[in-house]
């Protein structure tokens, strides 16, 4: 579904580069998560694939099409995009926010509204009592729930998650990883998630492709990687939900 | 004292008329090219730093030095390009005021649009909006608050800069002002500013109200708002329409910015009128805004003064006698800018060096040569222009003056400087009534430094081709002596009578015209 080759991004005409080299697969129906330290490039690659950051080199593929060929609007308003910040309208109601999309490829004013609230029940917000709401008059979660139900409402194939939960706290988090991967399965999307939480990373993706200095140092499902981290980066990734969930074990046990 | 205010209200519609035109239209022409400009401005970062040093660059030029100069460009413009733009009146402060909106307006555009938080940008972008979507949906919605702050800064600063449209001919509140200041009507002055300041309240109201409506999706507030403004304009730029001309060609009197040339004007004007002509008066003009007025056809007459013409027309340096004077003037106006000098009025209004009689007499001064010794202890006052004037250098060096200090102010407060002793020695204007009302001395120039400054009556190339006018204006040579000049301004400046009571008494007592106004 979406095909990354040989993908580069230098955003200084070539002396340094954010990514280089890049060459990544998703599959259909699959949840891909893009993990690394801050500044490894993780979002810079997200961006690439819808064209908010043109490659400088190299090829992406989404659905079977060169996005270099395709209108990058139209691209983009098939590609569902939620940010860790959010970026509900403010001067919209939530309904306004979530109608966002289909109002752009104009369709008509019944099916948006139809739209708008088979979306925000989907997310599990109750579309009486949120959709005329503003969208300033919101919690984070709710917020972000919002986001996610903006960003699906085209029924796009494809969603790319920046960050998503990063700005949450820890309940909220919870929730919402589990709604969203709940909604990945039943949706049938295919879905690129960039965190650098190795926790979130293991609970929701179907594979994990490391970066590390704009290149990608491992790939594999979850389960490879807790067996055979392959890198030291990885190892160090994973060291830290696990010496989190060891001071919980240590605490309890006492 | 009723009396005076009623005649402020009188003149209200005619004056709001005129300041509504020259607010109303440059600022929505401001707004027509400021906003774009600064949307402009926030794609090309190139563009930003020049567009702002441009319009900050305007804002630093003082508003009436801006407005005088629109003067003079508009002429060299039509002489350049063959146009017939009118470079008095409306226009010049279109253009002027226009400049002066833009800076608020293009920098709140672009702070506002900046100021959209980046987060927002990027997820329209994302969503798949294009950059007019982009701009339309997003960026300038939530930029609008600041951008509306804008235009009400710019509308505030507009209101009160159309008071400056005065001096260049366009009726405005700042008639009051003007006139106000010189002929002492504290009222006039009081009036002119708290109906501007009421207009800017209101202007500024009504713009905040109608930006709540747009954020509040407010139909109501709309209305209002929309209703406001658009009455507000009807009044400023259909008021002329509906009233209509009445056909016939109106003789328009220039006056310079005193007492004075008030009383003339109003003299005149209510001559003419009595002898079957429709008048305009365009009072409180620029010294040599009038004179550029008369040469291009903006005005038909004013009075102005031998001396002033000699030296900032003819550019001469030397002093002649005052018939030389008159002769010289009337060939040189005719032949190099197509004015015609009708002739001398009768009396002169010169520079003068005056002092209190009684501190004259205590000094044992007479004259400007006597004054000379006692210079370096006294502070002589005087008006914006005498400084600058080449009368000014031949009197120092004539005299060998130097003064202590020298002080510039209004002229209309050096009779109150000489009297708290603000200052010594004063320039005055010798057909100045407050000379007698002040007990002041007039000193003697006997090197005859001084020029003349014969009142001279003035006439446009169409206006002098007018025999019918002609006529009518021929009683005026040689019929105001200065002692009834004298009178008629003592009257404006000392007993607070209006400069049109004081012309009807002037042509009364000029003309010897028997019937009562």
């Amino acid at each position: 579904m979406i095909a990354l080759r040989g993908v580069g991004r230098s955003f200084d005409g070539g002396r340094t580069w954010a990514v280089r080299g890049l060459d990544l697969t998703v599959a259909r129906g699959e949840l891909v998560a893009l993990i690394g330290l801050s500044g490894s490039g993780k979002t810079t690659t997200l961006k690439m694939i819808n064209r908010l950051v043109p490659p400088t080199e190299g090829r992406i593929e989404v659905g079977g099409r060169d996005t270099a060929e395709v209108d990058p609007v139209r691209l983009r308003r098939g590609i569902g995009y939620v940010l860790q910040r959010i970026g509900l309208f403010p001067h919209w109601t939530v309904g306004d926010n979530v109608g966002t999309v289909p109002r752009l490829l104009g369709w008509p004013e019944e099916r948006v509204r139809a739209r708008v609230d088979e979306l925000l029940a989907l997310v599990g917000l109750d579309p009486p009592t949120f959709r005329d709401r503003s969208a300033t008059d919101l919690s984070g979660g709710q917020a972000q729930r919002v986001g996610v139900a903006r960003a699906l409402a085209a029924e796009p194939p494809v969603l790319l998650l920046d960050e998503p939960f990063g700005a949450l706290d820890p309940v909220t988090r919870d929730q919402l990883q589990e709604a969203t991967r709940a909604l990945h399965v039943r949706l049938g999307l295919t879905t690129v998630l960039v965190t650098h939480d190795m926790a979130e990373a293991l609970r929701l993706a179907d594979r994990i492709a490391v970066l590390h200095e704009g290149r990608i140092v491992r790939t594999g499902a979850p389960r490879a990687l807790l067996d055979d981290p392959g890198h030291p980066l990885v190892a160090r990734l994973l060291e830290a939900p696990r010496h989190q969930a060891a001071l919980l074990h240590d605490l309890e046990a006492r | 004292m009723s009396g005076v205010w009623a005649a402020q209200w009188r003149l209200l519609p005619i004056a709001l008329e005129g300041h509504l035109r020259v607010t109303l239209i440059p600022l929505l022409l401001g707004v027509l090219c400021s906003v774009p400009l600064g949307v402009l401005a926030t794609r090309r970062p190139r563009v930003k730093t020049r567009v702002l040093a441009v319009v900050s660059g305007v804002q630093t030029i003082p508003g009436l030095a801006l407005l005088a100069l629109m003067v003079p460009v508009i002429v060299a413009m039509n002489q350049l390009l063959g146009l017939h733009l009118p470079a008095l009146g409306p226009l010049p402060v279109i253009v002027a005021l226009t400049l002066y909106s833009m800076l608020p307006i293009v920098r709140n555009t672009v702070a506002g649009i900046d100021g959209v938080d980046p987060a927002l940008v990027e997820a329209a972008r994302g969503l798949g909006m294009r950059d007019v979507q982009v701009l339309r949906q997003v960026q300038l919605p939530l930029a609008l608050p600041v951008i509306v702050a804008g235009i009400r800064t710019a509308t505030v600063w507009t209101v009160g800069m159309a008071t400056l449209a005065t001096p260049v001919g366009q009726t405005s509140l700042g008639n009051y002002i003007f006139a106000g200041l010189q002929t002492r009507t504290w009222q006039a002055v009081i009036f002119g500013c708290a109906a501007a300041a009421c207009l800017a309240l209101v202007l500024d109201g009504l713009v905040g109200l109608a930006e709540r409506a747009a954020r509040l999706r407010s139909p109501r507030r709309g209305a209002v708002a929309v209703g406001g403004l658009l009455a507000i304009a009807a009044l400023g730029l259909l008021g002329p329409a509906l009233r209509g001309g009445s056909g016939q060609p109106v003789v328009r009197i220039g006056a310079k910015p005193f007492t004075e040339q008030y009383v003339l004007s109003a003299a005149l004007a209510s001559d003419l009128q009595a002898k079957g002509f429709a008048t305009k008066r365009l009072d409180s003009l620029g010294s040599t805004v009038a004179f550029d007025a008369l040469v291009a056809g903006e005005i038909d007459l004013y009075v102005d003064y031998s001396g002033t013409l000699w030296t900032t027309i003819l550019k001469r340096q030397d002093v002649r006698p005052s018939g030389a004077v008159l002769d010289l003037l009337r060939e040189r106006l005719r032949t190099e800018h197509g004015v015609v000098l009708l002739g001398a009025l009768g009396f002169e209004n010169a520079y003068a060096l005056a002092l209190p009689q009684a501190r004259a007499d205590a000094l044992g001064v007479r004259s400007i040569a006597d004054l000379a010794p006692h210079a370096p202890d006294l502070v002589l006052g005087s008006d914006y222009e005498f400084f600058q004037r080449p009368e000014w250098d031949a009197l120092r060096t004539a005299y060998g003056l130097r003064f202590r200090a020298t002080r510039t102010m209004d002229a209309s407060f050096l009779f109150d400087a000489v009297r708290t002793r603000q200052a010594d020695v004063i320039t005055a204007y010798t057909s100045d009534g407050r000379i007698a009302a002040d007990h002041l001395a007039v000193l003697d120039d006997p090197k005859q430094v001084l020029p003349p400054y014969d009142a001279v009556l003035l006439l446009s190339k169409d206006a002098a081709s007018d025999p019918r006018l002609v006529a009518a204006l021929r009683p005026w040579v040689g019929a105001v002596s200065v002692q009834t000049m004298r009178e008629a301004n003592r009257r404006v400046d000392a007993e607070g009578q209006t400069p049109e009571a004081a012309g009807r008494w002037l042509r009364r007592t000029a003309l010897g015209s028997g019937e009562s106004d």
